[in-house]
């Protein structure tokens, strides 16, 4: 049967968690004194974070009962502070079951919070920490309050080194029967930049085409697997075409569903891998700096990405980009 | 169905026009040759392998009328059920009981046909209006829907009449307990009519009418019904009534009209103004809501601005406008609105470079595009909750980075396919969604079938972090459902502020 490989492979023991030792080991030990603190895993993303969490609470409540005192959250699916007041202290205040001393909520992406969101997430991790502990995760720390950092043992996941994601892939191709070749691996550690999960998944779609995965075939099954819709929509902005890069950005709101922050989210992500000049490079991410400022302040979130476009194409023709 | 009563009385052009016949009904030839396909299949006495028809389509486009006419033209009695009729579990069922499964001529209600063996069309009408979950307390038990859905199959599986269900929205009928629907009937889908039909069609009343008209006030009527039949003809009603002859300027009278006509001179002034005092002025004397000039502005301005210098000086300007236009709405502070207006009559000033071809203004088509994918945002956040679950991702990740993978995963393998789909509650829509239409209703039966066939057979929990986490409904704002509460520490709230603004791409 086929499964999702992501998950299908993903490490169910510490143990088995690639590339994050020192990570590990004290995790192991703290989940055998049976009790935990409140931590805040912070690091890139396809590091492990998520996996270890998972791992870490099958360990403490045993393979049969984890579920019941477990909750997962993804705090980036509502970002305001009604997660908080709902969800979270709903489950938090809940008495554990089966006898456990206490709960753990996984919030995952703790970092989209809002500040006030997070302000009311402080008071419920005190309020219920006798029954709850938190398992806070992140991309970057900095963007979490002190005073709930300060209640967490911060754990730093490193990226992933070249040998690791190797031996995770080698994992995967041993037991799929199929073949990564030299220049397959090499390529797949160029795609996803240490992003573990990122290579699985990339690798999964390339061997639904062929057994032999190898650089081609990565690269044509990516490109079919996620075609540049924001890459596009800039490059039609700098050509001058704004009729037709208006007509995609409709197209991404409409009917790809997406929110204008994270449109300009992904433009500002995508914007160092168009090929353009260095110099009208700098003058666009101003604009979407801009752009994503007004935002947050402005009424009609398409205005204000249309005006980046417009902005982008005035760039894009003009011949001199010096400041 | 036209014969009138009195003469002089007041009849609905609606139903007066009503068409008793298929051949009759503007437009729809494919629709009406598999309504006809459907309906002999009866014919012989036996019911066929789908006993019901899902007529689906918008409001006012023939799908009622269809239905009656192919009554008529086979000789059926109709018994109808809409949504003022209590349509619960109880109501359904007595229709069943008494009418549907049986056909001798000692039935009750609608069913004490006159002659035996005649076959009795059970026309459920606004059947996507289903209340699922029960009426109010205080209207008491009996006048929702509850369970109407489930009613509903049984009806079909056990009926021995045609059953016809109307909706707008297939979905809002086949999703959760209505999935098996989407097997057990055949569906039609009615699409929008031209205006050009609609034109017609009103011709034709007004001739009978003796109704004298211009072409344009005609076609003006058609392309503002929006393809709604029904609301064409009764606009048409309206103005013609105590007139032998309608012009333009009749269609005054309704509202709609003059907001394009006011809109298009206010974009027409302010575009053209020679100084700041006549954009002023025209946006002054502008009775539209600032809100509304802004998309017909957005819409328009790369109609007048083609040089990119022109276009950048007047998106600036509307990005300006639109910041004070967030101020004013998150902070109530309307004092805002007069520094918005005013800088929107600064947008004649960005312009540097004469454009040809000016003036053409369009509707802003941003609106309808939005309100027409608003079922296939539904399902694609609903597709992209569920597979952000199973693979502990968030929702933003899954449609930026992840559910076209899935599709095509989906794609090449039928067994990944109904493998995710077993894990999650995602139905035939969501593959739909997910795969872009690529697959044929007998690829996605089968992967469909294949997804059941796994859950039925797999002990394995159905997604990550259930137990105490399923009482915490992803629907449910406020936990309903009691559990034991932990001992509460002194409940001190603090003073939080407003909730995140809603993104105006929410509706």
């Amino acid at each position: 049967m086929q499964e999702i490989w992501t998950e299908k492979y993903r490490p169910t023991d510490l143990d088995e968690v690639v590339g994050q030792k020192g990570i590990i080991s004290r995790l192991t030990a703290i989940v055998k004194s049976g009790n935990i603190p409140h931590f805040l895993f912070t690091g890139p993303a396809g590091t492990g974070k998520t996996t270890s969490a998972l791992a870490l609470v099958r360990k403490l409540f045993g393979e049969e009962k984890w579920r019941d005192n477990f909750q997962e959250l993804n705090a980036s699916d509502e970002r305001g502070i009604q997660i908080v007041r709902t969800k979270i202290k709903s489950f938090a205040r809940a008495a554990p079951l089966g006898g456990a001393e206490f709960k753990v909520i996984f919030l995952d992406e703790a970092d989209s919070l809002t500040s006030d969101a997070q302000a009311a997430l402080r008071r419920t991790m005190e309020k219920y920490s006798n029954t709850c502990r938190f398992i806070l995760s992140c991309n970057y720390s900095s963007r979490i309050i002190p005073p709930i950092q300060s209640r967490c043992s911060v754990m730093r996941f490193a990226p992933l080194k070249q040998e690791d994601i190797k031996e995770y892939l080698g994992r995967i191709e041993k037991s799929e029967d199929i073949t990564i070749t030299d220049g397959g691996f090499e390529t797949l550690m160029y795609i996803s930049q240490g992003d573990l999960r990122k290579a699985v998944n990339i690798l999964q779609v390339a061997a639904s085409f062929t057994k032999t995965v190898d650089t081609d075939n990565l690269y044509t099954s990516s490109a079919l697997a996620r075609p540049e819709m924001i890459s596009e929509l800039i490059t039609l902005a700098l050509k001058g075409k704004f009729g037709e890069a208006r007509e995609r950005l409709e197209d991404l709101i409409t009917q790809g569903g997406l929110a204008g922050e994270d449109i300009l989210g992904q433009i500002h992500r995508e914007l160092f891998n168009i090929p353009m000049d260095d110099e009208l490079r700098v003058r666009v991410l101003d604009a979407v700096g801009e752009a994503d400022f007004r935002l947050v302040e402005g009424a009609d979130e398409r205005i204000q990405i249309e005006a980046l476009l417009a902005r982008i194409q005035l760039l894009g023709t003009r011949k001199d980009h010096s400041f | 169905m036209a014969d009138s009563p009195h003469e002089g009385a007041y009849i609905s052009w609606t139903e007066k026009y009503r068409p008793g016949r298929l051949d009759h009904l503007t437009g729809h030839i494919n629709v009406i040759r598999q309504l006809r396909s459907w309906a002999s299949a009866w014919k012989d006495g036996k019911p066929p392998k789908k006993k019901a028809l899902i007529l689906e389509g918008d409001a006012g486009i023939g799908k009622t009328t269809a239905a009656m006419a192919l009554a008529n033209e086979f000789g059926w009695d109709v018994v109808e059920l809409n949504a003022s009729d209590a349509r619960n579990l109880e109501s359904i069922r007595k229709i069943v009981t008494r009418g549907a499964m049986s056909r001798d001529i000692t039935d009750v209600d609608g069913f004490s046909g006159r002659s035996p063996m005649k076959l009795k069309m059970i026309l459920l009408d606004e059947a996507d209006n289903l209340y699922e979950r029960g009426a109010s307390v205080a209207e008491g038990p009996d006048v929702g829907d509850r369970g109407g859905k489930r009613a509903i199959i049984e009806l079909i599986k056990l009926t021995k009449h045609p059953v016809i269900l109307i909706v707008n929205n297939l979905y809002g009928l086949t999703s959760g307990a209505g999935s098996s629907l989407n097997f057990t009937c055949e569906k039609i889908r009615f699409r929008k009519l031209s205006p050009a039909s609609i034109a017609k069609r009103l011709r034709q009343i007004c001739e009978s009418e003796g109704v004298m008209y211009t072409d344009d006030v005609i076609m003006a009527i058609a392309e503002r019904s929006g393809g709604d039949m029904r609301s064409a003809v009764s606009d048409l009603q309206i103005i013609s009534t105590g007139k032998q002859r309608i012009r333009v300027v009749d269609l005054d009278v309704l509202g709609y009209r003059d907001t394009k006509e006011n809109i298009f001179k206010v974009l027409e002034k302010v575009f053209n103004a020679r100084s700041l005092k006549a954009s002023r002025a025209a946006l002054r004397d502008m009775d539209e809501d600032i809100n509304t000039l802004m998309l017909w502005m957005a819409e328009n301005v790369p109609v007048e601005m083609g040089h990119p210098a022109d276009l950048d000086r007047a998106y600036a300007v509307l990005s300006r406008a639109d910041v004070y236009l967030g101020r004013v709405r998150r902070k109530q502070n309307y004092k805002l609105w007069s520094y918005a207006k005013d800088t929107i009559a600064t947008l004649p000033i960005s312009k540097h470079f004469p454009q040809r071809g000016g003036g053409r203004y369009n509707f802003p088509s941003y609106l309808k595009s939005m309100s027409r994918t608003k079922d296939s945002r539904a399902r694609l956040k609903e597709t992209a909750r569920e597979l952000g679950k199973l693979t502990h991702t968030s929702i933003r990740y899954q449609k930026e980075d992840a559910l076209q993978r899935m599709g095509l995963l989906c794609l090449r393998d039928p067994e990944f396919a109904s493998h995710l789909l077993s894990r999650t509650s995602l139905g035939k829509d969501h593959l739909k969604l997910l795969t872009r239409g690529k697959l044929n209703e007998k690829e996605m039966r089968s992967i469909i079938e294949g997804a059941e066939s796994i859950r039925s057979t797999s002990t394995a929990p159905r997604e990550i972090g259930g137990g105490l986490a399923s009482f915490i409904n992803e629907e449910e704002e406020k936990d309903t459902v009691k559990v034991d509460i932990a001992p509460e520490p002194e409940e001190k709230e603090e003073k939080e502020k407003a909730p995140h603004q809603a993104s105006l791409f929410e509706f």
